[in-house]
């Protein structure tokens, strides 16, 4: 292919480059006149997987509006992306989603995307001698940094009484962890659904799983993210979009023999691993969400989301994983949407 | 003549070599101009801090994790950690990659055996071989040194290889006919010449293993340089990221210095062959 570029186009090109449009998302205002929707897929067994799987996406946002897909790995990618302008929505753990709003990237968080109870867990090597949670003490955890299952596993290690200093944290990202795992490496892992039930079955066995949290009054979600650019521009968009995971979600749970089919064949994955993705997927109904354990009413002040988002924001300042409390939490939490489907 | 080289050379011509002339001028004004740059559009709030902190906060990060105020290990670990990761890396390297690529111009047995896999792995991202070298190696300081290690091997082999021709058939042949043997015509011909190619191929080398650093430090690690400006990307702390460049940027020009200074040392005859 032979790429021409006028004299004109190059111009341009350079002007964009020059006044820095291009990174500050200024060119995503061009973007919007067509009606692009980037939606974000950590490439699981998720919703956005299943419209791409199905081909949902004219059905889902209307025949005008273009669906970008991006696979992305991790929560603090998505506020990356987000902050860059290049991903509009997508769901993500609510720690990365803390860390990203106190260091004012302007996201929104919508939607519950689904409550975690024992899609994140942790895996400990027989080997290893760790009968209770004080048997950690001294030993290797692997875990991807700022993401939920690093909150858990903080939040874990405090209500056994130990801090982050007597457990050797190793920062890894979830594909290294099997590998390490195998070579017995690390002696425990607080890792999600599918290296979770992978490493169980080499030789581990699960002590701790994310809802054992709950007692302790903490609540482990995915939150469902929406840049506020996209979000004052095209509200139907993400209306459109939840109105359909709802759906989808209720699928997931009530068929899930048709869902089984159409992911094992659009990830290439065997059907146990999208069965056990299935059976720890808890999403929680708008009008559930509506209530005063989750996101509360409209108007509605510090509900449990928001206290749950504080706690994590207090960890993260403790840790010194940023640098000052967002001043308040309840404006990351944008309620009119679930509002609107309840 | 030593009288010559006091007196500067006279202008006898109008005629220029290309890029003749100091240039350090020049190289300062750009710096200054890109920090004054860089100091005004942050301070007047054209840029938000996420994306490009302002000069005082990285500078400001930077002092906090010299003096180990910073809720992380304090700098200079995260620094001896590199350091000795790089270092290490480079020195196997050397010790490996100089011998190999001289026996690669010497024989043609030793240039049939090194030359596929050299060329084959050569071009390879060290990402795209990170998952096999993490399954061989594991997680701990091994994968990290060895992925630097191969990201050196390649340029310095090639490196003393290519530098194993540079001496002039002329100079071989009066060598030879001064009754010189094959040995003592690649000790005194062939490997001072071949010289100030493998020093070039050193500075290319390290080079190299800086920009794997970070690749390398994506294996489980909880201490260095890479892994402080990895992390630091994952929490956003935009300001940190950038202080972590500006280290490790200055670490590796002064040492290109130093490296600069050994080849005026050891090889005052570049260029003058």
């Amino acid at each position: 292919m032979k790429l021409q570029l006028s004299r004109r186009d190059f111009s341009l090109v350079a002007a964009n480059f020059v006044t820095g449009s291009s990174l500050f998302g200024l060119n995503s205002a061009f973007a919007q006149a067509q009606k692009t929707v980037n939606l974000g897929t950590f490439g699981s067994i998720d919703a956005q997987n299943y419209i791409r799987a199905k081909g949902l996406a004219a059905k889902t946002f209307g025949p005008n509006v273009k669906t970008e897909f991006m696979t992305v790995r991790a929560g603090s990618e998505v506020m990356s992306a987000m902050a860059g302008g290049s991903l509009d929505m997508c769901n993500l753990g609510s720690s990365p989603l803390v860390v990203g709003y106190a260091n004012g990237v302007p996201v929104s968080l919508v939607y519950i995307y689904k409550n975690i109870i024992d899609s994140e867990v942790l895996v400990v090597q027989n080997s290893a001698n760790i009968k209770t949670l004080a048997d950690l003490k001294g030993k290797k955890l692997g875990l991807p940094f700022n993401t939920s299952v690093h909150f858990a596993a903080m939040a874990m290690l405090k209500g056994a009484g130990m801090g982050s200093n007597d457990v050797t944290l190793i920062n890894m990202r979830a594909d290294q962890i099997a590998s390490a795992w195998t070579r017995r490496e690390i002696d425990a892992s607080y890792i999600w659904v599918p290296v979770a039930p992978v490493i169980t079955a080499d030789a581990g066995s699960v002590l701790f799983k994310t809802g054992d949290l709950n007692a302790k009054g903490i609540v482990v979600f995915d939150a469902f993210a929406v840049r506020d650019e996209f979000k004052q521009k095209s509200p139907e968009l993400v209306l459109a979009f939840l109105k359909d995971f709802e759906q989808i979600a209720r699928t997931f749970k009530s068929n899930p023999k048709e869902v089984v089919e159409t992911m094992t064949k659009f990830l290439g994955v065997d059907e146990a691993a999208v069965m056990r993705s299935l059976n720890t997927f808890y999403p929680v109904p708008a009008r559930e969400q509506m209530s005063s354990q989750w996101l509360g009413k409209p108007g509605e002040k510090d509900s449990a989301v928001v206290k749950t988002l504080q706690t994590q924001a207090e960890f993260l300042k403790d840790n010194g994983q940023i640098n000052a409390m967002p001043k308040d939490m309840n404006g990351l939490v944008d309620k009119t949407f679930v509002a609107q489907l309840a | 003549m030593p009288d010559a080289v006091a007196v500067p050379p006279l202008r006898t011509s109008a005629f220029k070599v290309p890029g003749e002339g100091s240039s350090v001028i020049i190289s300062v004004v750009t710096v200054t101009t890109l920090f004054a740059l860089w100091f005004l559009v942050t301070n007047l709030g054209w840029i938000k801090p996420l994306f490009l902190p302002k000069p005082q906060a990285v500078f400001e990060q930077f002092m906090e994790y010299l003096t180990g105020r910073a809720n992380d290990k304090p700098l200079w670990q995260h620094f001896a950690a590199s350091m000795f990761r790089v270092f290490l890396a480079f020195f196997l390297a050397c010790i490996t990659a100089i011998p190999v690529g001289i026996a690669m111009g010497m024989s043609r047995v030793a240039r049939g055996i090194f030359d596929p896999p050299l060329e084959f792995y050569r071009p390879l991202p060290p990402l795209a071989y990170l998952p096999l070298i993490i399954i061989w190696f594991g997680i701990d300081e091994t994968p990290k040194v060895l992925l630097i290690f191969l990201s050196c091997f390649a340029p310095l082999a090639l490196a003393a290889r290519s530098g194993m021709r540079s001496a002039s058939q002329e100079q071989i042949n009066a060598a030879y006919s001064m009754g010189a043997s094959y040995a003592q015509v690649i000790r005194h011909v062939i490997l001072p010449s071949a010289l100030p190619d493998i020093l070039i191929g050193m500075r290319i080398a390290i080079g190299f293993g800086w920009t794997t650093l970070v690749a390398a430090e994506m294996v489980a690690a909880n201490l260095g340089l890479g892994q402080m400006v990895l992390n630091a990307s994952n929490f956003l702390r935009t300001d940190i990221v950038i202080m972590g460049i500006i280290v490790i940027g200055v670490v590796a020009y002064l040492f290109d210095l130093l490296m600069r200074w050994v080849e005026r040392k050891l090889v005052p005859w570049k260029g003058k062959m």
